[in-house]
């Protein structure tokens, strides 16, 4: 191996894993000065330092709407994405910091050890692989705190329920919750598809509570069905095989602050804040529930008709 | 202690296990994806440290710590876990050590090789 292919430059190198240590424990403002070399420690440098951006600006963004959501009501919704976002960049922020020592254990010892380029440059693989992961995740995090235009735009149902799934499938996987979801892909409703996403994932964290409180570890099954129902109507059907509700329960269930979760793990606002969402969409969501069998929430939205299909 | 010391890494991350066993490759490793699996090991083999995470799908990796200690008498046990949360009173007396991913790997090289001067001292 010539001596031109060690080409690692150190301090430049430590100055990366510094700044990337640096986020590990939080601090999100340090960037990494590129130099003119434009090689693979500079893209990794840019890489980190448009993560480490894009971290702040949303972390910031985060802040800002934590303390305008209580007033929306958006807190349930948000707590449950907070916490799943921090567990879930945590993996990712391991295998990337984990690997960025070895390179630079790696460099610290090539004079009495020379480096093993194919090591390296897996180790690299994985170090991208895991920012990528990172940034997929943060782009969720994006659609999800984005704020919601007052406006409803025809919209396809089965995306908005898929991302919905997207934000908190961790946490069902881990429940061993399985899900089971039929909904037709070409129905078309004309919603605000944030405001709809807050509702689904309120709806499925219920669901995933009500199964843990029956089944413990064992798991349990979510269903979500869509379905044209008439002509001007279309109903999404999210149901599960949990720990269900008395009558006295279910019919309490969509006023503010009705919780039946011990103190500190519901706000008693995520069923209201969704009922209110559906009835600005035009809709009704209702609900039928058998206690130690399960229960079904049931949301009709008027169907969107394109104006070409109206006039037809 | 009779050749290399034995270390067992429980995470549901393949990657994290990947990260583990190579950070450690100077050891004999073995890892498991869940408590189920990792149980299956710990009856056939005896091990020094046990590296596991608490949260993962299946049985709780408490009950993983417990069973360990019976069937690896003398283990010791360090948690990683993502999961920023109070130690739970019964666990202070069973884990040697608490880290929080994401973890520096000399801090978790640091607790093992610690934890395993005390096995050899006592």
């Amino acid at each position: 191996m010539s001596e031109e292919k060690v080409c690692f430059d150190r301090a430049r190198f430590e100055a990366v894993l510094d700044v990337i240590e640096s986020m590990a424990v939080g601090d999100l403002e340090r960037q990494i000065p590129l130099t003119n070399e434009r090689d693979e420690l500079d893209a990794l440098a840019h890489g980190v330092n448009v993560l480490s951006s894009e971290l702040l600006y949303r972390l910031r963004e985060l802040q800002t709407a934590q303390s305008t959501v209580i007033q929306s009501g958006k807190l349930a919704a948000l707590g449950e994405v907070s916490s799943g976002l921090a567990h879930e960049l945590n993996n990712p922020l391991t295998i990337v910091c984990g690997y960025l020592e070895h390179i630079h254990a790696a460099i610290k010892t090539a004079s009495v050890s020379p480096i093993d380029f194919a090591e390296i440059e897996s180790h690299f693989q994985k170090v991208e692989r895991n920012l990528n992961r990172m940034n997929v995740i943060i782009r969720h995090i994006m659609e999800f705190a984005r704020e919601s235009k007052p406006s409803k735009e025809p919209t396809m149902l089965h995306e908005v329920i898929q991302r919905s799934f997207a934000l908190i499938s961790e946490q069902l996987r881990l429940k061993k919750i399985q899900v089971e979801t039929y909904v037709c892909p070409a129905l078309i409703a004309e919603i605000n598809a944030s405001k709809m996403e807050q509702v689904f994932i309120n709806l499925l964290s219920n669901a995933r509570d009500a199964i843990v409180e029956a089944h413990g570890d064992k798991g349990g099954k979510i269903r979500v069905v869509a379905r044209t129902v008439s002509n001007s109507e279309l109903e999404i059907e999210i149901s599960d095989n949990g720990i269900g509700m008395t009558e006295e329960t279910r019919s309490k269930i969509f006023n503010p602050f009705f919780t039946t979760k011990e103190v500190g793990r519901g706000t008693g606002l995520g069923l209201s804040i969704s009922h209110g969402i559906v009835q600005d969409h035009g809709g009704s969501i209702t609900c039928v529930s058998e206690r130690a069998k399960g229960t079904a929430f049931h949301i009709r939205l008027p169907r969107y008709s394109s104006p070409e299909t109206a006039s037809v | 202690m009779n050749g290399k010391p034995r270390l067992l890494f429980v995470d549901d991350e393949p990657e994290i296990l990947e990260l583990l066993t190579y950070t450690f490759r100077d050891f004999d490793t073995d890892t498991a994806l869940n408590t189920d699996a990792a149980l299956e090991i710990l009856r056939e083999k005896h091990f020094d440290v046990l590296v596991t995470d608490i949260k993962m799908p299946g049985t709780p990796g408490f009950t993983l710590i417990d069973s360990a200690r019976k069937l690896s008498p003398g283990i010791v046990v360090i948690v990683i876990t993502g999961h920023h949360q109070e130690v739970p009173e019964e666990a202070r007396q069973k884990v040697s050590q608490w880290i929080l991913k994401p973890f520096s790997l000399q801090v978790i090289r640091g607790a093992v090789l610690r934890s395993l001067e005390k096995t050899t001292e006592s």
